[in-house]
């Protein structure tokens, strides 16, 4: 868990408001900015958190306060409150019901986004379809990682992605649930670095395998 | 009931049987390899003629015994031969290999065969982990994940990476798609009950070997509980066992063949007995068998093969080879199954 003090301890805490709603923010870390929206799964994604923190300025809003807002009305307003944090360009990373904010700001801001990642991607509904009416438009290298033992319906939103996005990759994260984050999280850890770092180009092996010289 | 004639593809030459594993290359005779690959063809053809539904093939390294290390090639070959009978590949060992490229094959297989491909998926004999030495601590973990992966690089329609405990892949995206939809017959092994409850999970089938019957009956029932409580119910078609076959024109004849060897699965081959036990660990079908399993005249081998039946079990895979038993006289025994006994469990 020592971990969990390199983005908890120096993490300050602030809010940002988007249509008269309080998202509130965490920030910690260093690095390149990073925006993570979750849904109040805290315990689930501080694993994931705490390792973002090492190489990254991390900046993890919780949507769960949106309320009853539709992701497509949010992320339409959301560009100004996240300007008022300092971000311009920034990679994003959607975790569950955080996954539509983060793909609607790759939809509504793409300049601004630099890489989007989405985890467990919810199923899509009836509010959804204006935010994904427009999902072709993401210019961003997109990462989407579901688990094989979800039953949620992730996969299917994934599989859509993958289709509709041209820079999207689909990972499958071997025997874990919808809360792939606390199932197996260095088998989240390590490709969302890797794409961070690399981009499209982390689908190309450098590690060497030679075992003696 | 269907049956599977299992091509195990042993050397065609008595001269240089041997039990030491791995065998000595210098012992294996170039022009006995070829007469081996033809008389197991011809053999297998027969079957086909014979009746069998099914002709199988298996995975084993490094010894006379089964010479078919890559059973892929034997089964392309298969698909250019057999006209009518599937061709069961049982199976993969998927610790030894790359499963995508065991996917990729397996597709090929099947349109290669206009889709008659089966497959059961095994971790190997424990001296086959020693092969190309992988972790034996290890080997089950692997070949529940590999299960996993190919299910997978069947069905997902768009290309996926994978990262595994065991296997990691960024781009997977099989071509040719298999014949088959959504994928070819998949069987795991069912000689464990942790094996059990992942086929149930999977809705995939269970197979069995060279167990008595009570352990296949528990299995079995094990295998329809787990797959209740996973929300389907497993038929008669999805439970395959294989074992070891001799018929002869009667009862009296077929045991004075087989004779008073047994056949020890524990000590099949000659290795240290410490890398045994390094290996193995426990393998409910590393055991002593008397006699092979379906043993006698015709008459009595249908009665043993509804006994089989009424264990649930509905493909049988039968193998020939027994220590003392000729070529000819497993011709013999095969021709006695086609025509006497295939005809009498149909209905089964």
């Amino acid at each position: 868990m020592g971990q969990a003090k390199q983005f908890d301890a120096p993490a300050s805490r602030a809010t940002i408001e988007v249509n008269g709603i309080r998202l509130q923010v965490r920030e910690g870390g260093t690095g390149r900015p990073l925006v993570v929206f979750s849904a109040g799964d805290e315990a689930q994604i501080a694993p994931l958190l705490n390792g973002l923190a090492e190489r990254n300025h991390l900046f993890a809003i919780d949507v769960a306060g949106a309320g009853a807002m539709t992701a497509h009305d949010l992320t339409r307003n959301l560009s100004h409150g996240l300007a008022r944090l300092g971000l311009e360009s920034f990679s994003v990373i959607g975790v569950s019901r955080g996954a539509p904010i983060a793909l609607g700001q790759a939809i509504f801001a793409p300049k601004q986004i630099d890489k989007l990642i989405l985890l467990s991607p919810p199923p899509r509904t009836a509010a959804d379809n204006d935010l994904y009416a427009g999902v072709a438009k993401v210019e961003a290298p997109t990462l989407v990682l579901v688990g094989t033992r979800d039953r949620s319906g992730s996969a299917d939103t994934a599989r859509l992605l993958r289709e509709k996005i041209g820079t999207c990759h689909l990972l499958l994260i071997y025997d874990a649930h919808e809360a792939i984050t606390a199932d197996r999280p260095e088998a989240c850890l390590s490709p969302i670095g890797e794409f961070l770092e690399r981009g499209a180009e982390f689908v190309v092996c450098h590690e060497s395998q030679m075992l003696r010289r | 009931m269907k049956a599977s004639f299992f091509a195990s593809v042993p050397y065609a030459s008595e001269v240089a049987m041997t039990r030491d594993w791995p065998a000595p290359p210098v012992l294996c005779d170039r022009e006995a390899s070829v007469r081996t690959m033809n008389r197991a063809m011809e053999q297998t053809l027969l079957a086909e003629e014979l009746g069998f539904d099914w002709v199988s093939v298996s995975e084993h390294h490094y010894s006379p015994r089964i010479l078919t290390p890559s059973p892929m090639i034997f089964a392309a070959a298969l698909t250019q031969r057999l006209k009518r009978a599937r061709i069961a590949l049982l199976g993969p060992l998927l610790p030894l290999t790359n499963p995508i490229r065991v996917a990729e094959e397996l597709a090929m297989l099947d349109a290669m065969s206009e889709g008659r491909i089966i497959v059961l998926f095994l971790r190997g004999t424990p001296n086959e982990i020693l092969t190309y030495r992988n972790n034996p601590d290890e080997s089950r973990e692997i070949t529940q994940e590999g299960v996993e992966l190919i299910l997978r690089a069947w069905t997902e329609p768009q290309p996926f990476g994978w990262e595994g405990r065991y296997f990691n892949y960024r781009t997977v995206s099989v071509w040719p798609r298999t014949v088959q939809a959504p994928h070819p017959k998949v069987f795991t092994s069912g000689n464990s009950p942790d094996s059990v409850r992942f086929a149930a999970r999977h809705r995939i089938g269970l197979a069995m070997s060279f167990l008595p019957l009570s352990a296949i009956k528990q299995r079995v029932e094990s295998y329809r509980e787990a797959a209740a409580e996973e929300g389907w119910q497993p038929s008669e078609e999805d439970v395959l066992y294989r074992f070891f076959t001799h018929v002869a024109e009667n009862d009296a004849e077929a045991i004075k063949n087989v004779g008073q060897i047994k056949v020890d699965l524990r000590k099949i081959f000659n290795i240290n007995q410490g890398v045994v036990e390094a290996v193995s660990g426990y393998r409910p079908e590393m055991r002593e068998i008397e006699r092979p399993f379906l043993c006698g005249g015709p008459a009595t081998v249908v009665d043993q093969i509804g006994e089989l039946r009424e264990c649930g079990v509905g493909n049988m895979d039968m193998s020939f080879t027994w220590p003392g038993i000729s070529y000819q006289q497993q011709l013999h025994s095969m021709e006695l199954i086609g025509k006497n006994v295939l005809p009498q469990i149909r209905g089964l």
